[in-house]
């Protein structure tokens, strides 16, 4: 027959052709529970945790892509170089805006936001709270980040000075139901701030979630920074539209002249240290945590996780393709009747392969529904362990959905193409006889090799979670050289002391606090600092043995300001030499003349080694000269390191030392096991009575470095979900495969029993060779993931070692879980009745 | 109609060839009833899967209708069976998941028949054989006879000019067989050409000329003068 004709009979019966291998489809995966449900369940785990796995990484990706001009703004960023070292930061100083506004005209747009530290609102004053996430900005904010106006003349607004732009949460919160234009509030206690206009929520795909925008021009007292002053920058950042088709690298040289006119020729600094203008195109900032994390609201996310996800998420549907491949080539022997039957009758190879192909299809859309269901259904979890408003909308969105089709028709595609194929080769005389067992030799190593692949992937996933359990643990529990528990933080508001030492309520506030503190039972000790051991905001210069401006070797140098408890209060282990008392503090004050300064210091361990002291006693007495005040501190004591911020980082060389003014907050430490929220409601009460102005906050400390490891924490939760459903569903392929090989070989088992085989020996005949595969996968998964994880450790300065009974565990388990789910199957077999197994041939 | 000309077949054990078929020849005419017969092993089923073009002889030639089976290819072969030839098994090998009329239906989808041409043909053969009330259950509600009658429809519904039965009545009682045979025999007297193996005397004696095979040889072929059987 000509192949025009041949086509066109085709086309003519694929309807009928379709409906007919429908029917059989159906019945057959209604008839066949077991099968179709392990298909079934296998498919829809593996896409239901690949979509998942797409929704996190769809929303990770779209951060800060989704304005109509993403592609053309950056961040401009400071770099600053000091003696050959880098340091790039994501703010500018204040001025900033305007330089680039007048150099550089051809720029779309330019904007200046600014973070304020502390934000308190006052309604009325029986409402006054603290606000996050206000920012300061002008008009031309709305352009750049398409923000969406509700009410009101935003551009108008933001021109206007004391004028906010709320969302619609924030007015809500504010205002309640009543319209929140032309509304007044107070703000910092200060200044009265007009509402100018409603926004839309800020999505949650931005690293910039304003819950409102202050107006911010040159006449408003709010901002507490120099708006001239090129010399310092504050946490705020410049954005800039560049226009169509110009490339920032031809900018640089412009860029350059800025910082070259302003600072970098300030006579009193040397020519090594110098500031610089970096584009940051920003697309890139919620991926890049060199900028000092990248941002003040939203951390940027390690990608290393994203690509692990990513991968997780293609080795999972791997894994259930890999099953249904195993499940249905085991399988095919049931079905070598019906294909000799339609061989007979007149159906070609091709299309056979069709059906087979299409039943896989069949599958998998019926998978991907469930899996669509399943993760609508997950979704809400899935948010709240990452912390994240992600959206599924998928008719919203035709982009996901043409996706998710074609991964199911890749899906069905990948799992059912080879199956259709080897099905379809049947020979028909060989499966039309009686009792015949078309063993294919070719499908039987194939599918060795998908289970080893299989395991080795569950093994290496196996690793990789116990690797990053053990990380974990060791991050939650490490000593990290001081005392963390039973500390609560208190901030003491602005303007108790400031940079000059010029107290506005004035050091007597400090201590009017400090004895109604002592008056609370509950209250053990308590320390005044700029900032607990643990970070949180410490101060930090450079240091040097000699004069620092001028040293090319100069380094790096944290300090913290503290009263004369906070040694013993958080427990620092002495080297040498002794902590500082009350009256060491003489030593630092200010009204003491240049170069003579030497504030009594307690140094820790990483310091004496960083300028070169050949012990912690070679230490005492020594000064050094620091970038500030003219200070030269003098060691009276040595402590042990200790880890100041998350053990992802080196120790850094630390000193602490006493200076009252510049404590703003207050470690006290309460009684362990004692009634906590009344000791909490003395403290709060105590602390409203001497700072009425104030708005109160506190916290622990323990619970502030946990929060270093959160994100990392739910990432890892997350982790072992999908970790745990990639082995559910490589047991499901094994126990599939269990059970076929028990049925194919019945008769072998019967025979054997007849001849006087024990259960335990045929339990171990059937179960030896899945064992052995295991075992190879083992070798396959242990090297892969060894240096996978330790690739991944090297991100921590502080690691765990990686030991060798962990891949021993990984094994014993997986062997484990191996023989649990295959000997079910062995031991049904094996304890089968053999007259019933030989009958039935 | 069916000339075979010395074909042969034979099975490789370890170093050792087997022969099934030796020697084979001789030709079958349009409207013959053949019978084979011969012990197990004796070649009847390899014999019968080289007639149908599910097998290829290692030596030998076949002429289908003077076309020379033996040269051609699978695609070819399976070509011409889908519009030539019936089958019907010992085992009826219908499709567990399809009911009683789409197992009849299957060859005329594969054939390219259209929609209303299919159900005609099909309903005709239901009434034929006297099982439309049976249609819509499937080969497990049907007894042993039933299935082998819907296995019998399936294979002629294609109006194919070979019907080959390999031991139609091997699964039956006595009773079923014998209502097997009649239809074959009602067949044959419309003038289908037919081709059975059996092991019953008496089934054999249905037919026009019997061929007794052994180890591979024919070792008897004659023509039934007596139409008997029919009583």
């Amino acid at each position: 027959m000509p192949v025009a004709a041949q086509f066109s009979i085709v086309n003519f019966q694929l309807n009928a052709m379709l409906i007919n291998n429908l029917k059989i489809a159906l019945r057959r995966l209604a008839r066949q529970k077991t099968t179709t449900s392990l298909h079934v369940l296998g498919l829809t785990l593996g896409m239901t945790t690949c979509l998942l796995i797409g929704l996190y990484l769809r929303h990770e990706l779209s951060y800060d892509s989704w304005y109509a001009k993403a592609d053309r703004t950056y961040r401009v960023n400071t770099v600053w170089t000091d003696f050959g070292k880098k340091s790039p930061h994501f703010s500018t100083p204040f001025p900033m805006a305007d330089a680039l506004r007048t150099d550089f005209p051809e720029f779309e747009n330019v904007t200046n936001i600014h973070h304020p530290q502390n934000s308190i609102i006052e309604i009325n004053p029986q409402r006054r709270f603290k606000q996050n996430h206000v920012m300061m900005t002008d008009p031309d904010f709305l352009e750049i980040f398409d923000v969406e106006v509700l009410e009101g003349n935003a551009h108008e607004a933001l021109r206007q000075p004391y004028t906010a732009l709320l969302t619609e949460a924030t007015a809500k919160k504010f205002f309640g139901s009543e319209p929140a234009l032309a509304k007044t509030f107070k703000y910092n206690n200060d200044f009265d701030i007009t509402v100018g206009g409603v926004i839309r929520d800020f999505p949650g795909n931005t690293h910039l979630p304003a819950s409102m925008l202050l107006s911010l021009s040159p006449s408003e007292k709010y901002v507490q920074t120099n708006l001239t002053h090129f010399g310092s920058v504050s946490g705020g950042s410049t954005f800039v539209v560049l226009p169509e088709g110009l490339d920032p690298k031809t900018l640089d040289s412009r860029l350059k002249a800025i910082y070259d006119r302003t600072t970098n020729n300030d006579d009193r600094q040397p020519k090594e240290v110098r500031s610089d203008l970096e584009l940051q195109p920003l697309s890139d900032i919620h991926f890049n945590a060199s900028y000092s994390g990248g941002g003040e609201w939203v951390q940027a996310v390690n990608t290393t996780w994203l690509w692990f996800f990513g991968i997780i998420g293609l080795m999972v549907l791997a894994l259930a393709c890999i099953n249904f491949v195993n499940l249905s080539t085991a399988q095919a022997l049931n079905r070598a009747k019906e294909v000799g039957v339609r061989k007979t009758v007149g159906a070609g190879k091709g299309q056979l392969i069709g059906q087979f192909l299409g039943e896989s299809w069949l599958l998998a859309l019926f998978s991907g529904v469930l899996a669509v269901a399943a993760t609508q259904a997950s979704l809400p979890w899935l948010n709240q362990l990452v912390n994240k408003q992600i959206s599924f909308g998928l008719l919203q969105s035709p982009g996901l959905l043409s996706a998710l089709l074609l991964g199911i028709v890749l899906t069905g595609l990948l799992a059912g193409l080879h199956p259709a194929f080897a099905i379809a080769r049947f020979n028909p005389v060989d499966s039309l006889k009686t009792g015949s067992s078309a063993g294919d030799k070719r499908s039987s190593l194939l599918r060795k090799t998908l289970v080893v692949a299989q395991f080795s992937i569950s093994v290496g996933l196996l690793i990789a979670l116990l690797l990053i359990g053990q990380q974990m643990n060791y991050l939650r529990s490490k000593n990290l050289g001081f005392e963390k528990d039973n500390i609560v933080m208190v901030s003491i508001p602005n303007g108790s002391g400031d940079f000059a030492g010029n107290n506005a309520i004035g050091g007597d506030a400090k201590s009017v606090f400090a004895a109604e503190l002592a008056k609370i039972p509950q209250v053990k000790e308590y320390a005044f600092s700029s900032s607990p051991p643990s970070g949180e905001g410490h101060w930090g210069t450079v240091m040097s043995l000699k004069d620092y401006t001028k040293d090319p070797n100069r380094q790096e140098v944290t300090c913290i300001w503290t009263d004369e408890h906070y040694y013993k209060m958080y427990g620092f282990k002495l080297l040498s030499g002794r902590f500082p008392v009350a009256a060491d503090t003489s030593a630092i004050s200010q009204s003491l003349p240049e170069g003579q300064r030497y504030p009594r210091t307690v140094v820790n361990e990483a310091l004496v080694k960083a300028l070169g002291f050949a012990s912690p006693e070679a230490a005492l007495g020594q000064r050094f000269v620091i970038g500030m005040n003219g200070y030269q501190p003098e060691v009276v004591g040595v402590v042990a390191d200790f880890n100041a911020n998350s053990l992802h980082e080196t120790v850094k060389p630390t000193l602490i030392t006493q200076y009252l003014p510049w404590c703003e907050k207050v470690g006290i430490k309460i009684e362990a096991g004692g009634d906590v929220p009344k000791t909490l409601a003395a403290i709060e009460s105590v602390w409203k009575k001497t700072f009425p102005k104030g708005i109160y906050d506190y916290h622990f400390i323990d619970q502030k470095i946990d929060e270093y490891y959160k994100a990392e924490e739910r990432l890892f939760s997350l982790f072992q979900i999908f970790a745990g459903l990639a082995m559910l569903i490589s047991c499901l392929g094994l126990w599939g495969l269990a059970t076929f090989a028990a049925q194919q070989r019945t008769k072998e088992i019967g025979v054997r029993k007849v001849l006087g085989a024990s259960v335990s020996g045929i339990v171990g005949l059937l179960s030896r060779e899945f064992l052995a595969l295991v075992i190879v996968s083992l070798a396959i998964a242990t090297p892969l993931a060894y240096f996978g994880m330790k690739k991944w450790l090297q991100d921590f300065a502080f690691r765990i070692d990686i030991q060798w009974s962990v891949f021993a565990l990984a094994g014993l388990v997986a062997v484990a879980i191996a023989f649990l789910t295959v000997s079910f199957q062995s031991i049904k077999a094996a304890l089968a009745n053999p007259v019933k197994s030989l009958r039935s041939e | 109609m069916i000339k075979l000309n010395n074909i042969e077949r034979h099975y490789n054990t370890g170093s050792n060839k087997t022969w099934v078929l030796r020697n084979i020849t001789f030709n079958v005419n349009k409207g013959e009833f053949l019978t084979i017969m011969g012990p197990s092993g004796s070649g009847k089923s390899t014999l019968m899967n080289i007639i149908g073009m599910l097998d290829k002889p290692d030596n030998g030639e076949y002429f289908f209708h003077d076309e020379p089976v033996h040269t051609f290819n699978e695609k070819r072969r399976t070509e011409l069976h889908k519009h030539s030839i019936g089958f019907v098994f010992q085992a009826y090998h219908l499709i567990d998941e399809l009911t009683v009329y789409e197992n009849i239906e299957m060859p005329l989808l594969y054939k390219g028949v259209s929609k209303s041409d299919r159900q005609s043909l099909v309903a005709d053969i239901l009434d034929r054989f006297n099982i439309v009330g049976k249609k819509d259950l499937f080969p497990s509600q049907l007894s042993g006879g039933q299935q082998q009658l819907v296995g019998i429809a399936r294979a002629i519904i294609g109006k194919p000019k070979l019907l080959l039965a390999d031991e139609p009545t091997g699964n039956l009682h006595t009773s079923q067989g014998e209502m097997i045979m009649s239809l074959l025999k009602e067949l044959h007297d419309e003038g289908m050409t037919i081709i059975q193996v059996t092991h019953n005397e008496k089934f054999a004696t249905y037919g026009t000329r019997i061929i007794q095979l052994e180890d591979g040889f024919v070792r008897r072929d004659e023509e039934m003068r007596d139409e008997g059987g029919t009583a």
